[in-house]
């Protein structure tokens, strides 16, 4: 991705996110924190915040722990874990992702998808 | 209300090239520059030196009014490498005597003309300028987007023993226990036993190993033991787990609650902090965040990476120890093997000789993402040899807080074989390429701002 179109995708995060956050990481890794994105309808709490980190090939995403599903469970095949000495959940949902065709919003709103998934 | 303390901790491959540099002949006070990443843990701020650069003979300038003088030319290579790398700026430089030592006026002055002006450039992290003597040091801090200056400092040396340099160990009072302590006192001498007094020793891991090391960490006097485990008590526990009785099992106790018990009867002046979540819990990652050295009695592989991770990243010494019993099955014979493995900032990780590696964790979540992790398989553990290693465990903090033996600083691991029953050292060749101590050692928390 180009300087250029980085910027113009973290124009697009802040539009629709409003706060967005910026830090380098260890081995210079660029990391991003959304301050709010919306869950599925249903889910506790409703809002989480949002790690991204962009990479060559598909983004890395995590969200705060403590989520529960719609169904008032905890969401299967998730864990705690710390990234950059910080704790995050990891998750793992695939979908169909193409970094030239779609944008890193895209990417966070069919992720967070997952947790309107009752298992 | 004091100040918040700063304790500058310089990793071990570090401490040669700064207290050389401090201390080179010079027809003036040779100063070296750090570069450094900070963090906060619950009661200091953390400086966490990643570089030293040592400032070339002809870039001073002579003046007899000042201890040192250079050029301004000379900072913009320095100061260039800290905002591109978006670190902190440290001055030091020597006063070369025993017992407390303090910044000259000549040195607060320069301080707080250079301090602000580094904070101009990166206003995100912290800035100081820090004497070092032979026992003690001193200094002031300007903290991150702050104009307060801190005076409370201290330097802390990694190597196979802490040296801290501290103007306020130097003044402690008399040690409490010293009855207690009088026959450990003949090893450690009155200094380590102040060390022992003073130091926060993290426990990960409170089964077979970790409640063993919580024992003997009390019957030694830590000051401070952070037990992290979010295990309760079952019945199968009580063939290891020190202290834990049926009643403890009947009523899944958590393990954390039966060492905060064990503690208190071994001798209530040691502090005892139980943390009932998993490491990667913000509470778990604070907590372990205080320690001076952290003890990793886990079982898995992602747990020690993660335990790596953290003590990197904050420059703490790591002492892991894991036993694997594999009985006799399928015409195999029994083997008995475990690690004692001491990292020290700066030394080497586990990483650098091929303990942990991609292949080890892919193997325990079938080469799946970390969400797959379940746990590892339940392995055979034998309390005796639980103890062997934890024993061993306590003596390396020992060694580490108080130095009481002479040792070299090469890197070593200990190997374990149950069969004879014997501990050997086993040399590790650094590497110097290793990603992770380049990447995670010393990086400290992270820096967030407006995108």
């Amino acid at each position: 991705m180009t300087e250029q179109e980085r910027a113009i995708e973290l124009a697009t995060l802040k539009e629709v996110y409003g706060e967005v956050e910026r830090a380098n990481g260890a081995g210079g890794r660029q990391l991003f924190r959304i301050g709010k994105a919306a869950l599925p309808a249903g889910c506790k709490p409703s809002h989480t915040a949002v790690l991204l980190i962009p990479q060559p090939g598909r983004p890395q995403i995590y969200v705060r722990p403590g989520i529960t599903l719609p169904n008032g469970r905890t969401p299967r095949s998730t864990t705690p874990v710390a990234v950059e000495g910080e704790n995050w959940l990891q998750f793992s949902y695939s979908f169909p992702w193409d970094e030239n065709r779609h944008s890193l919003m895209q990417f966070i709103e069919a992720s967070l998808r997952r947790f309107g998934k009752d298992e | 209300m004091r100040d918040l303390l700063t304790e500058v901790r310089v990793p071990s491959h570090l401490v040669v090239p700064l207290l050389s540099g401090i201390s080179s002949p010079s027809w003036c006070e040779p100063v070296v520059f750090g570069l450094a990443a900070h963090a906060c843990t619950g009661d200091r701020q953390l400086l966490l030196v990643k570089r030293i650069m040592p400032l070339p003979p002809h870039e001073y300038v002579p003046d007899p009014g000042h201890g040192a003088k250079w050029k301004g030319s000379a900072m913009i290579p320095i100061l260039n490498d800290a905002m591109a790398q978006n670190l902190g700026v440290v001055i030091f430089h020597a006063h070369d005597h025993s017992g407390p030592v303090g910044l000259s006026d000549d040195d607060l002055r320069s301080a707080r003309d250079l301090l602000p002006r580094f904070q101009n450039l990166l206003p995100g992290r912290a800035h100081a300028s820090v004497v070092i003597g032979r026992d003690s040091a001193a200094g002031i801090v300007l903290g991150p987007s702050s104009d307060a200056y801190l005076s409370r400092l201290k330097v802390r040396l990694l190597g196979k023993t802490l040296r801290d340099l501290d103007n306020e160990l130097l003044s402690e009072p008399i040690l409490r226990d010293e009855e207690i302590y009088n026959r450990q006192g003949l090893l450690t001498g009155t200094r380590g036993e102040r060390a022992i007094r003073a130091a926060c020793i993290a426990v990960v891991g409170l089964s077979g190993g970790g409640s063993h090391v919580v024992q003997q960490l009390a019957h030694m006097g830590v000051g401070h033991i952070v037990g992290i485990d979010s295990d309760r008590c079952d019945a199968s526990n009580r063939s290891r787990l020190i202290g834990m009785t049926s009643l403890d099992a009947f009523l899944r106790r958590r393990k954390t609650k039966v060492m905060a018990r064990m503690v208190s009867r071994i001798n209530r002046h040691v502090r005892f902090t139980g943390i009932a979540e998993p490491i990667p819990m913000k509470t778990a990652i604070d907590a372990l965040k205080t320690a001076d050295i952290v003890v990793g009695c886990v079982d898995s592989y992602h747990a020690r990476d993660d335990i790596q991770g953290l003590a990197w990243r904050y420059l703490i010494p790591y002492v892991d120890i894991g036993l694997l019993i594999r009985p006799i099955s399928e015409g195999k014979e029994v083997m008995i093997g475990g690690q004692v493995i001491t990292a020290i900032p700066g030394k080497f990780c586990q990483w650098c000789f091929g303990f942990l590696s991609d292949e080890r964790l892919a193997s325990e979540t079938g080469g799946r993402p970390r969400s797959y992790f379940k746990g590892t398989d339940k392995q055979a553990q034998v309390v005796s040899m639980n103890g062997v290693l934890a024993s061993q465990a306590v003596s390396e903090v020992l060694q580490i807080l108080t130095g009481f033996a002479p040792v070299d600083e090469e890197p070593s691991i200990k190997k374990y074989d149950g069969l004879s029953g014997t501990l050997t050292e086993m040399i590790i060749k650094p590497n110097p390429t290793c990603q992770y101590c380049t990447s995670v050692l010393g990086a400290g928390d992270l820096i967030w701002s407006k995108a």
